[in-house]
């Protein structure tokens, strides 16, 4: 398995495969054995390539906390998938109708800066209020329909900037 | 005095609650809602919650804490550092109210908290000050002042403290604004726009004198700290004795601090602050009317539970101790563990505390508010914690620190506890060359390295391995073949 | 189990001599298979950069999970078909790790010949979605192909096994409950179209990725209609509007990483419960087979020196050690799982084909799966074995063989000749897996004596012509024979035909094994049930 690590601002490619008497790691070409054993409350020992240690750990959802070797640090892992979607970029700048409706509220105009999750516009649709919230932080480039307005399935609500490429 | 209640939070109130037990002292800790949960009112005997729009302003709410130690039936107020704590208004309406205040009179916080006046007073009294200008309505004769004293000079608050506030001007171009800045910022901060200029002494180091006062008209000084090690004006390593001082430097930097606490009138614990210069002459810097963040080193060194005393002077009664009782043994360092992340400016972190084991040994101690559990905020001041080390001398105490350092757990929020144990193991810090830009001169060795080699190793190994799951996944035999191509 | 005594002397002149014999050809081997995989005209590799598309083989690299094995199938197909100019008939296959999971990978190479498929191509992507529903593999498809190569479409297109047999194989799959993944990272045009259709998922990335029966020229001829291929058949049509595909994709990075999150979800196989071990390497070292195996396939060898440097631990527990002794049988372990390995010591007499049937059905009941490692010249022939009734009790063995309910794999390590090769499970009895060494050979009978039977018929008939031959006009004659027969009987000829599922070097042969049984047992094994035999 490959596991995506950032330490700092270095990122770590490490894929754990088992063996007999624990685990090894493989960081590029070396090879690595290791075991890990929880000894309670957080602390454990480490073997890694025959040396022992103490360490403490505590996993706080992406961000492992490691105390070892005399030091605090904080390994955030990264999800495989994300990591090529973000390097992909390309997501869509444009939030369409999922179905058609009346715009009900404009929350936000050209130029607002918006945060992820936050409500752009709401339609209604079938009865329902549904909201047509930010896919990621950036500003407002368009709000295609006024409110009130009706539109079609996949009409175009609202649009951001584009993403500087990074 | 039977009951006391704790206008403060986190490391101190704990600090101040342990002595309040041992004193068989009732107790009663203020806290907002944030620190419900928080190891201070776990242990206190009470705790009142104040309802307040930030954390902080809770413990700012002078109405509220009297409120609360009314219906407590709390006698005395002790307010720690920080927050009210040099705040005369509320120690008058402590007393008001007809509590007792443990800290200085209401009248000596008032004199001693305006910088300016303090200077005035303490020169009158024959103590050495810097070389200074005071700003005035005559802001052109000011300048001319100002100029007067010198260059590179120093622009404080009238009001500020604790190195707020503060800025070097290093040319005459640069003063004016400089100081239109610094009266905007300080008006900003301490609502009161009043500026001085002093001279600004390089590489100085700074010590200060821990004095205590009690009602009867006794002074006595519990010798010095050198709290040379700072950054930004706030200090992050603090030790007793100075190393550097001769007997006769220390006998007449002492006795100038009991010499201020007697000009000024002044009563409970107090800290008088000196800038020295390499040339050994040392001047006035002000007056701390409050326990201070380092106060631990004193103790450590002496013996003397600080806050016992100022809980007795408080209560009227005078000293226990006479200047010769008062004795330094052995050395002692205290760092300061702040949520900060060292990689990158020392920024404030935050996260929640997941995991914390204190370290121990001889010698050792860790003053901390934490609880495992608890969240860190941007909301209060960044400390976490102190720990404090003592030793037979510097050597064993910087000793006995390091090992305390590398063995204190404390996972969830990012702290600068490498950074500080890399800042003792400097060769210019075992050597006490130290002053107050210790930190800038040495920051291209003190910057901590990443983790690299087998230290990296070890530290994936534990991030990857403590999911059991990671490497079951692949089944054998593929998992033994590894990258086997045909 | 005891360990196999090694009689090879390392550093006996026959042992070097062979040694370096064996390496050459090994060399060769190694060459003609980096050439297959990465050399390809400049110009192809700048098309497909042109187009924003990675190498096949970085796609595979992508997909696999990092630090795992990948057993590569059929490498040298085609090599001796179309003048040498569709490596790899343009496919790539084989048995590797996805998120986890063992599947079968079967990816179009659109750097030979845009990914066309020729009649060995589709013969490739039959034989790896066969390998799929035998061994109950889910395959991950990587999509890049211009459809069937229309020149040579009554070859591919409408036979049993052509390539009408892909997309049966896939919903054959698909019933049997083993899902497959398309990752369309190009054109699937025509056929091709139904690979993504028939996969239970797919992902399609934008931009590069389409799926069409008839693309943008096809239609404007049909038509008159003007349509490019992105809004014919692009990834926003199909994920949005037809949902024909799945999951956009950005990039091809992206796609594969999707296609391994897909994969991840899959439920993990129940394997069959048969009694493994621990794995052990071979006491023995692998590397000495190259000098065991002798420079010329005539020259005899104990196949126990093989066997001793491909199971662990060199542990052999021989079956019959005295009776029949031409054929070794007997059990060991490979990578920890058991198995019972028939090899030939020699040309197959009564004896030794009774003691292989015997044993063949000790395994079925056992639940061991077979190994057969053929170097076999055939059953024996003459009026006494006739007598003895060789023929039947051939065919008793090739009736047990063939009646094999558990899994056999099978290696030919030197000579495939005759009715050996049925007796010792060749292609046509569907072992899982059959892969050869490149010194060996497969035919009807061996090349010389091949060869002397041909030009011994051209001589005659020339001779009832009328024309009496010198020996150097019977030499003209029979050295063209020869020529042919040895080209059309060596190994390069069978996995350029898709005879065997690729030529291993001998050392590899162990992991691949240890990969196939491993496949094996997604599969469980039937009861054992025999045809009847003849007595």
């Amino acid at each position: 398995m490959r596991r995506i690590l950032r330490v700092a601002d270095q990122r770590h490619e490490v894929l754990v495969l088992p063996s007999r008497e624990g685990r090894r790691l493989l960081l590029g070409r070396d090879v690595h054995p290791a075991s890990l054993r929880a000894l309670g409350g957080g602390e454990y020992r480490l073997e890694v390539d025959g040396m022992a240690h103490r360490a403490w750990i505590a996993v706080r959802g992406d961000a492992i906390h490691v105390h070892v070797g005399g030091r605090s640090w904080t390994v955030e892992c990264v999800d495989e998938l994300a990591e090529t979607a973000a390097a992909s970029g390309g997501a869509s700048d444009t939030a369409e109708a999922p179905m058609p409706g009346t715009v009900v509220r404009v929350m936000v105009e050209t130029g607002h800066a918006v945060r992820r999750g936050q409500t752009l516009v709401v339609i209604e649709s079938m009865k329902m209020e549904t909201a047509i919230v930010a896919w990621r932080d950036g500003v407002v480039a368009a709000v295609h329909r006024p409110l009130g307005s009706t539109f079609d399935r996949r009409a175009p609500l609202v649009s951001l900037e584009p993403e500087p490429s990074s | 005095m039977k009951k006391v209640l704790i206008a403060n939070r986190g490391e101190i109130a704990v600090r101040i609650l342990r002595t309040l037990r041992t004193m068989g002292l009732e107790s009663v800790v203020v806290h907002h809602a944030a620190d419900a949960a928080s190891l201070a009112v776990r242990e206190a005997d009470e705790a009142r919650e104040i309802a307040a729009a930030t954390p902080v302003a809770a413990y700012l709410d002078v109405a509220a804490i009297l409120a609360a130690a009314r219906s407590s039936g709390a006698d005395a107020i002790h307010p720690g550092y920080g927050f009210l704590a040099e705040n005369a208004d509320f120690a008058e309406a402590v007393e008001r109210a007809g509590l007792t205040f443990v800290g200085p009179p209401p009248r000596v916080i008032r004199l001693l908290g305006d910088k300016i006046h303090a200077r005035e007073r303490v020169a009158r009294a024959g103590f050495p000050i810097t070389p200074s200008a005071t700003d005035s309505s005559d802001r052109t004769a000011f300048l001319r002042a100002a100029r007067e004293v010198g260059f590179p000079l120093l622009v404080k608050a009238a009001a500020g403290g604790g190195g707020r506030g503060m800025r070097i001007v290093r040319s005459p171009d640069a003063l004016e604004a400089e100081l239109e800045t610094a009266r905007r910022e300080a008006e900003r901060s301490f609502q009161d726009g009043r500026v001085y200029v002093e001279r600004y002494v390089e590489r100085p180091r700074h010590i200060e004198v821990q004095i205590l006062s009690d009602a009867h008209g006794n002074h006595l000084h519990l010798g010095e700290r050198e709290c040379s090690v700072q950054r930004r004006f706030q200090k992050i390593i603090e030790e007793a004795p100075a190393p550097v001082l001769t007997a006769a430097q220390r006998r007449r930097l002492c006795e100038a601090a009991v010499g201020i606490a007697r000009a000024v009138g002044y009563r409970n614990a107090g800290t008088v602050e000196f800038l020295f210069a390499p040339s050994g002459e040392f001047y006035f810097l002000e007056v701390n009317t409050r326990l201070q963040v380092e106060h631990p080193v004193t103790e450590m060194v002496t013996g003397i539970d600080l806050v016992a005393e100022q809980l007795r002077a408080a209560m009227g009664e005078p000293l226990s101790l006479r200047q010769e009782d008062v004795v330094a043994r052995g050395h002692a360092l205290e760092v300061r563990l702040c949520a900060e992340d060292p990689g990158s400016g020392h920024t404030p972190t935050t996260g929640e505390v997941a995991l914390l084991r204190a370290p121990g040994g001889p010698g050792v101690r860790f003053d901390g508010g934490l609880c495992e559990g608890q969240a860190v905020t941007t909301s209060f001041d960044s400390m976490l914690a102190k720990l404090i080390a003592h030793g037979a001398d510097r050597a064993q105490a910087i000793a006995r620190m390091r090992q305390a350092l590398r063995d204190l757990v404390l996972l969830g929020v990012a702290h600068n506890g490498a950074y500080l144990e890399r800042v003792l193991g400097h060769p210019a810090f075992a050597s006490a060359d130290l002053h107050t830009h210790f930190l800038e001169q040495h920051a291209a060795d003190l910057a901590l390295p990443g983790a690299a080699g087998p230290d990296l190793v070890t530290l994936l190994a534990a991030a990857v391995l403590v999911d059991p799951s990671a490497g079951a996944d692949v089944p054998e035999p593929y998992a033994s073949m590894g990258e086997w191509r045909n | 189990m005891r360990r196999i005594q090694s009689n090879v002397d390392t550093r006996s002149e026959t042992f070097l001599e062979n040694q370096r014999h064996n390496r050459r050809l090994i060399d060769e081997l190694r060459r003609r298979q980096e050439e297959v995989r990465f050399r390809r005209p400049q110009r192809d590799i700048d098309r497909l950069t042109r187009q924003k598309k990675l190498l096949v083989r970085d796609r595979l690299s992508l997909l696999l999970d990092p630090g795992t094995p990948f057993l590569e199938l059929s490498t040298l197909a085609a090599n001796m078909a179309y003048d040498g100019e569709v490596p790899g008939a343009g496919q790539v296959t084989g048995i590797g790790m996805v998120a986890g999971r063992e599947v079968v990978i079967r990816a179009d190479d659109a750097s030979v010949k845009g990914g066309a498929w020729y009649p060995l191509s589709v013969k490739k992507i039959v034989r790896a979605l066969d390998i799929a529903i035998e061994n109950r593999l889910p395959v991950v498809h990587i999509c890049d192909s211009a459809g069937g190569f229309l020149p040579l479409q009554a070859d591919l297109f409408a036979d049993r096994y052509y390539a009408g047999r892909m997309f049966r194989n896939q919903c054959a799959l698909s019933k049997m409950g083993v899902p497959q993944v398309a990752i369309v990272v190009g054109h699937c045009t025509a056929g091709g179209a139904y690979i993504p259709a028939l996969s239970e998922y797919s992902v399609i990335v934008r931009g590069t990725g389409a799926i069409f029966l008839g693309g943008p020229p096809l239609v404007k001829a049909a038509t008159g209609e003007v349509v490019t291929a992105d809004e014919l058949g692009g990834c926003d049509l199909h994920t949005q509007v037809s949902g024909t595909a799945d999951y956009p994709a950005a990039s091809e990075p992206e796609a594969i990483a999707i296609a391994r999150d897909v994969v991840a979800q899959l439920r993990r196989p129940t394997k069959t419960d048969i009694d493994t071990a621990d794995a052990e390497p071979p006491a023995y070292d692998p590397e000495e087979l190259y000098g065991i195996v002798p420079r010329e396939v005539k020259v005899q060898f104990d196949m126990r020196e093989i066997i001793a440097r491909l199971v662990d631990g060199s542990r052999f527990h021989e079956y019959q050690p005295a009776y029949g002794t031409t054929l070794v049988c007997g059990f060991a372990r490979i990578w920890g799982y058991p198995v019972g390995i028939l090899a030939n010591n020699g040309v197959l007499f009564n004896d030794s084909s009774l003691k292989g049937a015997h044993f063949i059905e000790l395994c079925n009941h056992n639940r061991t799966p077979l190994v057969f490692l053929q170097n076999i010249t055939g059953y024996m022939v003459g009026r006494e074995y006739e007598a003895r009734g060789i023929t039947k009790d051939g065919a008793k063995m090739i009736m047990a063989q063939t009646g094999s309910v558990v899994p056999k794999f099978t290696v030919i390590v030197n000579g495939s000749f005759g009715a050996g090769n049925y007796g010792m499970c060749g292609r046509a009895y569907d072992p899982r897996l059959l892969f050869m060494w490149p010194q060996g050979q497969i035919s009807v009978m061996g090349g010389e004596q091949a060869a002397g039977v041909l030009s011994e018929i051209k001589v005659r008939q020339l001779e009832r012509e009328g024309r009496s031959l010198g020996a150097e006009e019977i030499a003209a004659i029979r050295e063209p024979i020869v020529e042919e027969y040895t080209r059309r009987s060596s190994a390069y000829y069978s996995t350029s035909e898709l005879w065997d599922d690729g030529l291993l070097d001998p050392v590899d042969t162990r992991n691949a094994l240890a990969i196939a049984l491993s496949c094996s047992l997604n599969t469980p094994f039937a009861d054992p049930s025999y045809g009847v035999f003849r007595f």
